[in-house]
């Protein structure tokens, strides 16, 4: 891991007889996506709030940049960017205001970055509009506009999907793309695998207040066996046909197909074998173990998440 | 510190709310003049005008505003989410908390001035000028008159700043800004209760919201003048550091 822009220590917060944040650590590296998950209620949202100094932690410690949050707040947080559950704003100013509320608190900003983070979320065009009048979409890219306004070193983006059609989750990928690509660090909490698994380098999950799993994606979807998908009008024989065979791990049968859990490389044998045997295989789809299955696969070990 | 400040006043200047009050305050100073309409007394001149609203303006009108005005900035900033988007940028929870009282003391002040130039205005334009200034049965030169005038619209700002504090302390202690508006209205009208019905008007906010009699009995013995202000003080302050310690400490979850 490179130079460490986020390091939390030993950080443990409880709301009266409730523990929300229990031990946590985690180092998070200067330019990389890293992705924070874990299901509702398990602390991730707390840990953002902990982190940007809106909740007092128990016990514990926060670097950002190298600055303690607790003894060197302002330090700490004046390159730190954030987009908090959904975007909050003052509806009756307009996008412009909103903005100028930010950069009236950083006497270096000049009124020219105004322009430039509406232009590079799409927003210049409705820039003295009301943000009463803006749509989910175009508030979390204001949020993220805003994010931006200071030049900041890292963004926290606590769900910034959550409530976005199609197009808006589009644009948000894209804009964290591009972010990453300027160099920012980015911590990403999602209830969605699957845009967590397209953006992040690194990950963690978090349960109960428990970090239980961490490190790098590729790494942890590292896994010794492949999962095929057999497309067969033969299910049964073929079925049969795989009892017994060393390298299949297990077989079940689907509703139109076969599941076949066997070991890392042996597709390439699994073929030619079912070839011989003159099945009749119509196509056979090789499933990439995704976050989707490792978080599920921890679900069933650590319980229901 | 100026930056916020200056986010207080961009907030209030789009808030339409705040232009329907200045509506109000327009109404409340008209009132007197159709009051003279009807019951055909012409006693007014426009001396002595801005002095004959100037007791509802600091003992109703204002510490209502304020009520209202601090509920808004402090308690549904909080509860909006708003607060919390201040407080992640690199300042502190005690430059945001006094940033907003600075702010109160510039806005009541502004008001005063507001309410002053719109009572000599109304006043001149409704009575003329005259040619006596009778207060409370007594005879001033128009100069000690605009003095005293002058000196009662703006010191009001004071008493009225340390209510403020007061309000803003229940402000961030209550979960929403009804209730911050009902029990802060509440002990108001309690407190104008106390004050008619019992003799302990010396230890209540409200006693000092108008100033006038203050600077008038500060004629005779200014020690009633500076225990007033040492009392408006010490209220003030204590009610300012207890917010800060709240504040400062207050888990922020929305």
């Amino acid at each position: 891991m490179g130079e460490c822009l986020l390091e939390i220590s030993q950080l443990g917060k409880t709301f009266g007889k409730h523990k929300v944040l229990h031990n946590v650590n985690l180092k998070v590296a200067k330019g990389e996506v890293f992705g924070f998950l874990g299901p509702n209620g398990a602390g991730k949202t707390t840990l953002i709030r902990v982190v940007l100094g809106l909740i007092r932690p128990d016990c514990g410690s926060i670097l950002i940049n190298g600055f303690n949050l607790q003894t060197n707040f302002r330090r700490a947080i004046e390159h730190v960017g954030a987009v908090v559950e959904t975007p909050k704003f003052y509806p009756q100013l307009t996008a412009y205001q909103n903005l100028l509320l930010v950069k009236n608190l950083h006497r270096s900003l000049h009124k020219n970055r105004i322009g430039e983070v509406l232009e590079l979320t799409g927003l210049i065009a409705r820039a003295h509009d009301k943000v009463g009048t803006f749509s989910l979409g175009m508030k979390q890219r204001l949020g993220i506009a805003r994010a931006l306004l200071n030049y900041p070193k890292i963004i926290f983006l606590d769900e910034p999907m959550n409530g976005l059609d199609p197009q808006g989750i589009i644009e948000v990928r894209s804009l964290i793309h591009h972010l990453r690509q300027q160099g920012i660090t980015l911590f990403i909490t999602s209830h969605l695998l699957h845009e967590v698994e397209q953006v992040c380098d690194r990950i963690a999950i978090i349960k109960n207040g428990t970090i239980i799993a961490q490190g790098n994606l590729t790494d942890l979807l590292r896994s010794d066996c492949e999962v095929v998908e057999i497309y067969t009008k033969d299910i049964l024989e073929t079925y049969n046909a795989l009892a017994g065979v060393a390298f299949v791990h297990k077989c079940t049968i689907n509703q139109s197909s076969l599941l076949v859990e066997l070991d890392k490389g042996s597709t390439e044998h699994l073929i030619p074998f079912l070839v011989r045997r003159n099945l009749h295989l119509q196509y056979v789809i090789l499933r990439k173990y995704s976050l989707e299955d490792f978080f599920m696969q921890l679900a069933s070990k650590e319980g229901n998440l | 510190m100026i930056g916020l400040i200056k986010n207080e006043w961009l907030k209030l200047l789009n808030n339409k709310k705040f232009y329907w009050f200045l509506l109000l305050l327009l109404i409340i100073y008209l009132f007197p003049v159709l009051m003279t309409l009807v019951v055909r007394m012409n006693t007014l001149n426009g001396q002595v005008y801005p002095l004959t609203v100037f007791g509802v303006i600091t003992s109703f009108v204002m510490p209502l505003f304020l009520i209202v005005l601090i509920a808004e900035i402090v308690t549904e900033d909080y509860l909006s989410g708003n607060l919390s988007h201040t407080i992640i940028q690199p300042v502190t929870r005690w430059q945001i908390i006094t940033a907003k009282v600075l702010f109160v003391f510039l806005l009541l002040i502004t008001l005063m001035l507001f309410c002053l130039l719109l009572g000599y205005g109304i006043g001149c334009f409704i009575f003329g000028w005259g040619t006596d200034f009778m207060l409370r049965g007594a005879s001033y030169t128009s100069l000690t008159g605009v003095k005293l005038t002058i000196i009662s619209y703006l010191s009001a700002s004071l008493p009225l700043l340390a209510f403020g504090l007061f309000v803003t302390f229940i402000a961030v202690i209550v979960q929403s800004g009804a209730a911050a508006v009902g029990i802060s209205a509440g002990i108001l009208f309690f407190s104008i209760m106390l004050e008619l019905l019992t003799e302990i008007g010396p230890f209540l906010i409200n006693n000092y919201f108008n100033t006038l009699p203050f600077i008038l009995g500060a004629f005779v013995n200014p020690m009633t003048l500076i225990s007033s202000i040492v009392f408006i003080s010490c209220f003030g302050l204590l009610f300012y550091f207890l917010t800060l310690v709240i504040f400062i400490r207050k888990d922020m979850v929305l």
